[in-house]
């Protein structure tokens, strides 16, 4: 028998390095151990669980996957089935952080591969990915360094590099935000507008020695004749950097609130210590008792109120139609994935909920959670089945709130919902028709489970 | 003009049919395609899931337009998931249906004539049929890919048999695809998620297997479309290395066609019309890949010899004839 503080700490773990997770899955990984758990989502397995055939055979546009829609649907289903959690939940954290839009892209491959790309090194080295950023098509037209030519500078993508994905302002002058984009002058791509009459030609990165400013330049204090790598190289050494990304795993990961000073330095130190090893910075986060200690302190980002809700209730393990239809759900709530509104990304936390967003979350939640045919929810209902034959109100709210998360409540929120299942009578299970009523009583609880303030945190 | 010979075969590139677009005059995410008579060509396009653009898409090999049916849905001849399409000798066509678990039949205007089919893996019961084809008597072979089977119906319906069964082995087949009969009525099978082609006798008897996963000659990455020429040849959409690859009737590999679209009629009109686009077009570079197959899914070769490859997302029919 798992201890239910084992199956808590688990199922935190879950909900912030995945997507949550199904009560037998939390007893699996309860049993083997917080540590092995945690070394086990920092080494994603070659195989996934994601059988991508299967869903590329019958979903014939993500097959294709030519606009951000069919795109947005595979990460959605990638989400809901993934056995490597830690992986997804980071490819959403890099995307939020380096926020690139389709709007302006208008090519679903080339966001699609930039989304890859994440997926494949998001637990490698910072500077890896920073070279592999500035390499990416869906970037270089995202943030115009197309048109970042020698004698003709654009620096749009110098200046976000520093600023939004690497140090942050205070950090650097203007003339290094001048030098660092004379330094990816030349770095392009083929092929952005051709794509008539049989759609886009591939996008491929692109280095024209010739557009490239090969002079002198000083950036951060070094001279030299600095090309992206070099920068790249300089960035990526800077004691800002480090700070800068343990805020935002921080923030990500643990909290919305401000990161305490010994949280930074600790997840700064692992990445300086680590030569940049983002693997060794989120195993430090999630070793870390700041992580373990701080639960529920972050309001669920529209994605991961969807991506967990079907993950919880079972839909979409196999292809059906009607999985792009579902990822405007969490457009609707505030949060469409690859066109973020702006370079910045979204702006987390309390913002994610206005009265409009609020509603669309609870009306989601509450319609896939009442769906006794989603096999997630009739395995709640036959746990608790299982300590029948009698129920009081109590057990059937406490219940549903330990298997549902476990979910702690306020005291009046517990009360409001004990008040709710003794107004609906007494629940016995001994005929068949005392079966069905019983089902059909779980899922109203689990309703108001998911409308309550409480389920909207993670 | 691309010509590929090998072993006293050649194929010539003849021609592209179709343009990319998700309405009108037009393809979008093709599932298969049947060759009716006078050059007919019936082009069953999957679309896309959220503009629910299902179709069959009508034009002949010239490529002229004559409109297209279909609508989203599961009322009496709508399509959900598409996926095969066979036509008879009175040109009527029949539609499975991955989703609604079915087949419909329809005339040549798009009229709904007869629908059959349930759910279950019971005989005569569909999981996700796919490929479609009729034997020498007219009756149908249609692939039920999550039973992993083969089962054969006559036209209204009825079972008459069945063969394969979920495995690896000689005769087994997992989530199979793709159907075709050679002259002498053997039939063919495309054993998907084996990466192989099995050959049965004309009543389901093994014969034998080729092909192995990866990305040489004679390997497949998930096998999808197949067909057989009037010689006994055979043609094999090698989906995921985007490709077809041609065989002997006793599996010898004979070579590969990877696409070499030209400019069809829709495009042409298209991109006169519309010179910015065009000049878009002529800075593209390595444009050779313009013409190279993209996922396609099918394949069909009509009596000349011409060979159909159903390029489905490029929304184009390349075609080739063995010379």
């Amino acid at each position: 028998m798992v201890a239910s503080a084992d199956i808590a700490l688990m199922a935190h773990l879950m909900r912030r390095a995945g997507f949550g997770a199904r009560r037998d899955e939390l007893e699996q990984y309860a049993a083997q151990g917080y540590s092995v758990t945690v070394e086990w989502l920092l080494n994603p397995q070659a195989y996934d669980g994601i059988d991508e055939d299967i869903v590329d055979r019958y979903y014939i546009d993500i097959d294709d996957r030519r606009g951000s829609d069919p795109t947005n649907a595979w990460w959605l289903y990638r989400m809901i089935n993934t056995k490597s959690p830690l992986q997804e939940k980071m490819a959403l954290f890099w995307h939020g952080l380096f926020a690139t839009a389709y709007e302006k892209v208008e090519n679903g491959r080339a966001v699609d591969a930039q989304i890859e790309m994440f997926r494949e090194h998001c637990l490698g080295n910072f500077r890896t990915i920073l070279l592999k950023l500035s390499r990416d098509p869906a970037m270089i037209i995202w943030l115009d360094n197309n048109t970042n030519h020698k004698g003709a500078p654009n620096e749009n993508y110098g200046r976000e590099l520093l600023e939004l994905f690497s140090m942050g302002v205070g950090n650097y002058t203007e003339d290094d935000v001048k030098e660092c984009a004379r330094a990816f002058t030349g770095w392009t791509i083929a092929n952005f507008n051709a794509r008539y009459p049989w759609g886009p030609f591939p996008m491929e990165f692109e280095y024209r020695p010739e557009d490239h400013d090969d002079a002198e330049k000083t950036f951060l204090g070094h001279r030299g004749r600095l090309n992206g790598e070099d920068i790249i190289d300089i960035v990526v050494a800077q004691p800002a950097t480090g700070r800068f990304i343990a805020e935002k795993l921080y923030n990500f990961f643990v909290s919305d609130d401000p990161a305490p000073e010994e949280a930074i330095e600790t997840l700064a130190a692992a990445y300086f210590d680590s030569n940049y090893n983002i693997n060794e910075v989120m195993r430090a986060l999630l070793l870390s008792d700041f992580f373990q200690q701080t639960t529920f302190a972050k309001v669920k980002s529209p994605a991961e109120v969807v991506a967990s809700i079907l993950r919880l209730v079972g839909d979409f393990q196999e292809p059906r139609p009607g999985l792009q239809e579902t990822t405007y759900e969490s457009k609707y709530m505030g949060q469409e994935l690859l066109n973020p509104p702006t370079v910045e990304g979204w702006h987390s936390g309390k913002e994610w909920i206005d009265s409009g967003s609020l509603v669309g979350r609870v009306n989601f939640s509450s319609d896939q959670v009442g769906n006794l045919a989603q096999p997630g929810i009739r395995s709640i209902v036959d746990r608790l089945r299982s300590q029948g034959p009698l129920l009081s109100a109590e057990e059937l709210v406490d219940g549903c709130l330990d298997l549902i998360g476990p979910l702690p409540v306020e005291e009046k929120t517990r009360a409001s919902l004990v008040g709710k299942a003794k107004a609906a009578g007494e629940l016995h299970l001994e005929t068949g028709q005392d079966q069905e009523r019983f089902a059909r009583r779980v899922a109203e609880m689990l309703q108001l489970i998911v409308s309550t303030r409480e389920f909207q945190f993670v | 003009m691309t010509t590929v010979t090998t072993q006293a075969r050649a194929y010539q590139y003849d021609h592209t049919i179709g343009m990319d677009d998700f309405a009108g005059r037009s393809f979008r995410n093709l599932a298969d395609l049947a060759l009716g008579l006078n050059e007919m060509l019936y082009v069953l396009q999957r679309g896309e899931s959220l503009h629910h653009n299902v179709a069959v898409k009508i034009c002949n090999v010239g490529e002229e337009w004559f409109g297209d049916f279909g609508s989203f849905g599961s009322g009496p001849g709508q399509m959900v998931w598409p996926a095969g399409i066979a036509v008879d000798s009175a040109e009527r066509l029949y539609v499975t249906d991955e989703w609604n678990q079915r087949v419909s039949v329809f005339d040549a205007e798009g009229n709904l004539l007869d629908e059959w089919g349930s759910s279950g893996h019971g005989d005569g019961q569909l999981n996700r049929p796919s490929g479609i084809a009729f034997d020498a008597d007219e009756n149908l072979l249609i692939v039920d890919a999550r039973n992993h089977r083969v089962q054969r119906f006559t036209r209204s319906g009825r079972f008459l048999g069945k063969f394969g069964g979920h495995g690896q082995g000689p005769g087994q087949l997992n989530m199979p695809w793709g159907v075709a009969l050679s002259p002498n009525g053997e039939i063919y099978v495309t054993d998907w998620r084996n990466d192989r082609v099995q050959k049965f006798t004309s009543q389901g008897e093994f014969i034998l297997e080729w092909g192995t996963s990866g990305s040489g000659p004679a390997q497949f990455n998930r096998p999808a479309g197949i067909a057989v020429d009037r010689d006994g040849d055979v043609y094999v959409v090698d989906w995921h290395n985007n490709r077809v690859q041609t065989f002997t009737d006793d599996g010898e590999y004979l070579d590969e066609l990877i696409g070499d679209a030209t400019m069809s009629a829709w495009g042409g009109q298209l991109m006169a019309a519309n010179p910015v686009m065009e000049g878009h077009r002529q800075t593209a570079k390595y444009p050779e890949r313009e013409g190279r197959l993209f996922l396609p899914r099918s394949v069909k070769v009509d009596g000349q010899n011409r060979i159909f490859i159903v390029d489905s997302c490029k929304g184009r029919l390349q075609v080739y004839r063995k010379v």
